[in-house]
This record gives structure tokens, C-alpha cells and sequence, in this order.
């Protein structure tokens, strides 16, 4: 007789009239393939944890983004922000793409510059840049974004060592009614501070203001606070165009578009209540063109869009390692990936999926990283079919700041991979190794030698 | 345990609480012979007459399920 197909006993209680969080379908779809490519084969070849990035996700997301903004705004340039992920194969797609380099420190400056940007097409942004940062930038001549009156002093007085005139813009922070404000970086608009740099700069005589820069938080998920900063940067260049007959040539709003993962706690998917690039495009272009600039001198629109442009291209495979029942009964997976390689669980209810089609019992689940500490939570709670030990689960939209703030922390770090347009697979990081890792320790002579006596406790 | 109504088609209802659950096949196959007082070897030993597994995953679904049952008062 042939044997029934099995499927492990379950049992839940009905709740009625309750709807789950995110409405009435309770499914969790396998992800059995990324771009073509199966993610067992993935896996079987580089491991688990696995990091995969779609080439053609960034550049189809990226085309969007450049498109919806491009309709509405006649003079649109995008900068890569390269906090968000900085592995140099990421940044070269959106640099051939025709993005310029956002960067914050002197590390990612010369990383955009071995990627082939030229100094003229790289921002300087953050508060955090030595002398020897500025002087190289002004030679460079990249545009230079003062966060404080400190560097603005720093480089009026690299001007009378340096023959090029330094093209800055300075960061400005204002209310544009969203919360928290985030005040501490650049100058603020509302009490005149900016005014006052500006004026400072203009007065110097020694350094082109070539531009107006904001990025007013991250994750914004409305559309509204960009058209009041964009509002606010015309509104100040128009002033600066009036008083001193300087036309100013770029406004750069920032980045901080939502991507469409889903902030911890929130009661409705991000899928369905983050804003499409077309509703931020309307709301700042609507605002720059409103602003009556002279029609055939409009100023360059710059974005410095992160996690809404790279999230979606990444995926984190991994594999189940032990389920268990805590304490008060409620079902626990623990997974081979913590917060050191998914730091952004810390912030997002990421997406979870089987990487193969399971049957779907679904259960509260609570999912733990591998690391022996408490806050290794990839997710509290999540309705999710039971897996085996051994069996392969992929995170989605992970592309955003994993890649740059994952954590060496009781495990290496796995390899990245890239899937490129024609489906071949590219290491794009190697997998970390014991001597990679040991190669930058140094052990002093005194602790060359350890011995071990045979009796125990010596 | 021998109050409750298990029906054909996977619905549990626990007179005394009100509350009603869900279970499936293999869920429901141990509720009917745990109601026949049948000891866990002989449940599990059942299972695998009828069903394509393991007796490693057997028993272990099996304790699971157990838990489950306690963790909703129905043991
Ligand atoms: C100055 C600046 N620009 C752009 C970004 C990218 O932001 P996001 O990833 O939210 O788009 C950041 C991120 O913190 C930033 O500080």
C-alpha cells in the first residue's frame, strides 16, 4: 500500500473576527530562485549565509527612480550614496547607470575615486573630514558640503595654501514638519543660521557657492516634508540670487526615501503604504518649479536616494539550524543569520520565505540569529510554516546598509555574490577566512609562546 | 480531552472553555486516539502505518503536538 504524503500534526486556536496584521491571506510564499538562479544551487556553492544582489534589480529600480523624476524636472542627477552599500561591484552598476558618488568620509571618497569617479562628480557630505580630506577635495575639485562653521573656517583657511577656489554648498537642517527633526547636522534655516554661512561664504570671496544641500531624515514616508525643503533651498537661493547676483546651480535633497520594507511595529505592510518615486517626484518638482526660477537657468535637481534605490536588489540566504518551544509555548527557529550580518532587523520586519514550497500550516514564530545573545532577533513574530533543520530560508530587501554596517562578530563574514543581466553568477566579496581576519592582529614577542602544563589548574 | 468535538474536517471544539481550534490530518488522527486513551508509541507506530516519515520525525511531531495541547489546556 502506498503511504500518504506527511504533513506534521498542528493545531491553533480560531480567533474570531480577528484579521491577521496584514489582512485576511495567510501565506508565505517560497522564494525558490533569484533571477533565474536556484537558490539551492546558491547555496550548495557558496554556502550558507549567502548574500545575493540582482544587477538587474538595481538597474531596473534605478531607471525607475531616474525616469519619475526625470519626467517631472528638466535637470536630475543622482549621487550613489555609498554608506548605504559600498561594495565597489554595487557602486560601479549605478555609477555606469550615470550616478555620481555621495560620500562621508575620506575612505569612501577614495573608494569613489578608485571606482573611477572623478573628483568633479563626487559630494563631500558629513561633519567628519580632516585637513588633509578638505585640501585633497578642493584639488579634486569636489563639491564640498559644509556641516559646520569649524570646517567652513578650516577650508577659508586652506584657501590661501591651495590655487583652486573650493565649490562647496552647506547642509542645511530645517522643520519641514516631520518628526524628529534632525538638527544636528549642517546649518539650521529657521533661526538664520544658514543665512548667516552663507553670507560668511559669500563674503569670503574665496570659494564658490555652487550649491544648496538638505537630507532630512531616512525612511520618510510621506511625500509632503520634500516639497516644503525643496521650497525652503529655492526659496534661499532666490535670496542668494537677489542679493549678490550668484545664480546657484544644484539643490541636493538628500536621500531618505522609504524602501518597501516594513518598520518594526508597523501595522501595515510597507509594500502597501510606502510612496512610489513618482508621488516624492511630484512633491519636489512641483516646489523647484514653483519657485519661479528663470526657466532656462533652472538649478540641477540632485538625490542622494540610499535604501529605496538598493534594498529590493538584495537578498540574505541562510539555512534553519533548530526549532524549539520557549518557555510559554510559542514556536522558535533559530537560523544561521544574526543581527551581525542583518543589522537592519534592528529597524525592519523583514520579509521571511521558505526557499522551497512547504505546506502552509502557519505558526506564531518567534526567529533567533545563531549568536549568543538576547537581542539576535531576526524577527519577534512571525506567522511562518515549520522548517527542518537544514532546510533554506531567504530574507528579502536586504540591499541597504547590511552590506556596510554587518558586524565581524563571532562569525566571519559569508560571501556576496552577483547575479548579473544575462543570469552568471559573480563573487563580489569573498567569503572572510582565520588568516584574512588574523592578518591585520599583531602578537607582542612576550605573548609568542604559550605552554600548557599537563596537570589541570596547574 | 474526552469532551471534545473533532470534526471531519479539522475543526476542535473545547465545551467546557468555548474555544474552538483548527488541526489537520495527522492532528487530528492523534486526537481521536489520545480521546481512545492510546498510549504515544502506539499513536506514533499508527502514523507511520499510514504515513510516508520518519519514526525520528514521528516522535518528535508528536511531542510537539503534545505540547501544543497542553499549552492550549486540552491535556
Ligand atoms: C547625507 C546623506 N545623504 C543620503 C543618505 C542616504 O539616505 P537613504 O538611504 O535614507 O536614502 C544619507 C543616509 O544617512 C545621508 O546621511
Amino acid at each position: 500500500m502506498m503511504k500518504k504524503p506527511y504533513i506534521k500534526p498542528s493545531i491553533s486556536k480560531i480567533v474570531e473576527g480577528m484579521p491577521s496584521k496584514f489582512g485576511f491571506r495567510e501565506m508565505v510564499d517560497p522564494i525558490t530562485e533569484i533571477d533565474g538562479i536556484p537558490v539551492e544551487e546558491l547555496i550548495k556553492k557558496y554556502g550558507s549565509p549567502l548574500f545575493v544582489i540582482s544587477e538587474r534589480t538595481i538597474r531596473e529600480v534605478y531607471r525607475q527612480a531616474y525616469m519619475a523624476f526625470s519626467t517631472r524636472y528638466p535637470k536630475v542627477q543622482f549621487a550613489w550614496s555609498y554608506k548605504t552599500n559600498y561594495l565597489d561591484a554595487v557602486c560601479r552598476v549605478y555609477h555606469q547607470e550615470g550616478a555620481w558618488a555621495e560620500v562621508v568620509s575620506g575612505f569612501e571618497y577614495d573608494k569613489a575615486l578608485r571606482n573611477g569617479v572623478p573628483g568633479d562628480k563626487i559630494i563631500f557630505n558629513g561633519p567628519d573630514k580632516t585637513r588633509e580630506d578638505l585640501a585633497k577635495a578642493i584639488k579634486n575639485r569636489s563639491l564640498i558640503h559644509i556641516d559646520h562653521f569649524d570646517e567652513l573656517y578650516t577650508i577659508l583657511s586652506l584657501t590661501s595654501e591651495l590655487e583652486e577656489r573650493p565649490q562647496v554648498a552647506i547642509r542645511i537642517n530645517m522643520d519641514t514638519g516631520i518628526y524628529p527633526q534632525w538638527d544636528r547636522f549642517g546649518f539650521n534655516y529657521e533661526n538664520g543660521e544658514a543665512w548667516t554661512a552663507i553670507t560668511r561664504i559669500m563674503m569670503s570671496d574665496k570659494m564658490d557657492l555652487v550649491g544648496l544641500h538638505t537630507h532630512i531624515g531616512t525612511y520618510i514616508m510621506s511625500p509632503k516634508p520634500y516639497g516644503v525643503a525643496a521650497s525652503k533651498l529655492a526659496r534661499l537661493a532666490k535670496q542668494v540670487e537677489e542679493k549678490w547676483g550668484h545664480r546657484i546651480g544644484y539643490i541636493d535633497i538628500g536621500g531618505g526615501f522609504a524602501s518597501k520594507n516594513t518598520l518594526r511595529g508597523a501595522y501595515l505592510s510597507g509594500k502597501d503604504t510606502t510612496p512610489s518615486f513618482e508621488q516624492y517626484a511630484d512633491a519636489i518638482s512641483q516646489a523647484l518649479i514653483e519657485a519661479g526660477f528663470d526657466s532656462y537657468n533652472l538649478p540641477v535637481l540632485f538625490l542622494e536616494t540610499g535604501r529605496a534605490l538598493i534594498d529590493d536588489a538584495g537578498y540574505l540566504l541562510g539555512t534553519v539550524i533548530a526549532n524549539k518551544r520557549l518557555a510559554d509555548g510559542k514556536r522558535a527557529m533559530i537560523i544561521d543569520i544574526g543581527v551581525n550580518l542583518l543589522f537592519t532587523a534592528f529597524w525592519y520586519e523583514h520579509e521571511l520565505h521558505p526557499a522551497k514550497p512547504v505546506p502552509q500550516y502557519l505558526e506564531d514564530t518567534t526567529v533567533y540569529g545563531p549568536l549568543c545573545m538576547n537581542i539576535d532577533v531576526i524577527r519577534t513574530n512571525v506567522k511562518f510554516p515549520m522548517l527542518e533543520p537544514g532546510d533554506h530560508v531567504v530574507i528579502k530587501r536586504v540591499g541597504a546598509y547590511n552590506m556596510t554596517q554587518w558586524l565581524q562578530f563571532i562569525n566571519l563574514r559569508p560571501y556576496v555574490v552577483m547575479i548579473d543581466m544575462k543570469g552568471e553568477v559573480h563573487v563580489i566579496r569573498e567569503r572572510e577566512t582565520l588568516e584574512y581576519l588574523t592578518s591585520v592582529e599583531k602578537v607582542p614577542e612576550h605573548l609568542q609562546d604559550i605552554e600548557f602544563s599537563d596537570k589541570e589548574g596547574n | 480531552m474526552r469532551d471534545l468535538a473533532i470534526s471531519k474536517n479539522g475543526f476542535v471544539f473545547n465545551p467546557s472553555t468555548g474555544e474552538s481550534f483548527r488541526t489537520n490530518e495527522v492532528g487530528r488522527l492523534i486526537l481521536e486516539m489520545l480521546q481512545e486513551g492510546r498510549p504515544n508509541e502506539e499513536i506514533v507506530e499508527r502514523i507511520l502505518e499510514e504515513y510516508d516519515v520518519s519514526k525520528e520525525e514521528a516522535e518528535r511531531d508528536l511531542l510537539d503536538f503534545l505540547n501544543m495541547l497542553k499549552f492550549y489546556n486540552l491535556l
